[in-house]
């Protein structure tokens, strides 16, 4: 009888960790796009921007001041996908290819205005930025941010 | 004043005119209600009754416009659930979904890797490595072992210093 009690209580644990693992596949991505504007004419850096604009500033030195334009959040099932609204006009398409891997990381597909397609992965907690060759009619440039997490229902 | 006899209360409580006939000097029941009307505008606040007139006209006023407000809403709000557009675009200045950022954190190249790029990305990208990254380096033929190649084509394994190229066999483009 006692040698039964450790034989259920890891059944119990493995199908518990099974579970736990099946639904962190079956629920949707929590997507979060970030439209910001950049520009050569001034220098003013929106707060939450400020680690944007460093990277941004690595390749392209001129950008020195970046507003944000536009924020949009969708959670979407894998396999699924959703345009976004971004700024001045322009759409861009995400696709989520595969859920959080162990690595923690979330494969995704973005349709970015004049680039073209990009298939990556990256972890959960962080923005992919990304720069795109559109221009608004004030001269400011089109930079997009895209973070990927699982919803947690909160 | 002279007291009421006694024994005139013996056959009950006497009658008002009999009352004042003993007692001429007691006081009426007009003085009495005076008094009280005294005591009270005293004892009691003399604006209570106006400030519940005026609570209660408040009230009637919040919860009209609380009505009207509700009237408004439900003819001039927003459609239901059910019927939003599947692309959604949040005013510019709202940032609620990145409250939870002071300062939105981004991905560095070891946290991103890039699977496929399809179209002209340039300078798009800001982190991670382009998976063509520098200038298209041909492997020559002595850097390839050919084991199998698809039917109809012909590998240029015999230049051992030139860059390997499999083309059809047999055949040349428009030159």
């Amino acid at each position: 009888m006692t040698r039964g009690r450790p034989s259920l209580t890891t059944l119990l644990a493995v199908l518990a960790v099974a579970a736990w693992g099946r639904a962190d596949d079956d629920q949707p991505v929590r997507v979060t796009v970030v439209a910001v504007l950049a520009s050569a004419d001034h220098a003013e850096v929106h707060p939450k921007l400020a680690a944007l604009a460093a990277e941004v500033r690595k390749r392209h030195e001129k950008l020195t001041g970046f507003r944000l334009a536009a924020t949009a959040q969708k959670s979407i099932p894998v396999g699924e996908s959703h345009t976004f609204a971004l700024a001045d006009g322009q759409t861009m398409k995400v696709t989520i290819n595969t859920p959080k891997d162990k690595s923690g990381r979330i494969g995704l597909t973005l349709d970015a205005p004049g680039l073209g397609e990009i298939q990556y992965t990256c972890v959960c907690d962080k923005f992919v930025p990304v720069i795109t060759p559109h221009v608004t009619k004030r001269g400011e440039r089109l930079v997009i941010a895209v973070l990927a997490k699982p919803c947690t229902g909160k | 004043m002279t007291p009421p006899d006694a024994r005139q209360y013996a056959d009950g409580p006497l009658d008002p005119a009999t009352r004042r006939a003993l007692a001429p000097d007691s006081p009426t029941r007009a003085d009495w209600k005076r008094v009280s009307d005294g005591i009270a505008a005293r004892v009691l606040p003399k604006h209570r009754s106006t400030n519940w007139g005026r609570r209660a006209v408040a009230g009637l006023a919040v919860a009209g416009c609380g009505l009207i407000a509700v009237l408004v809403w439900r003819g001039n709000g927003p459609a239901p659930r059910a019927t939003l557009p599947d692309v959604v675009k949040i005013a510019p200045d709202v940032t609620d979904s990145l409250a939870e950022f002071a300062v939105l954190p981004i991905a560095t190249d070891d946290e991103l890797q890039i699977a496929t790029l399809r179209g002209d990305w340039g300078t798009g990208l800001v982190v991670g490595e382009h998976p063509l990254s520098g200038e298209l380096r041909l492997a020559t033929a002595d850097e390839v072992t050919v084991e199998r190649s698809p039917a109809g084509t012909e590998p240029t394994s015999d230049h051992g210093d030139l860059p390997m190229v499999f083309g059809l066999k047999g055949k040349r483009t428009g030159e």
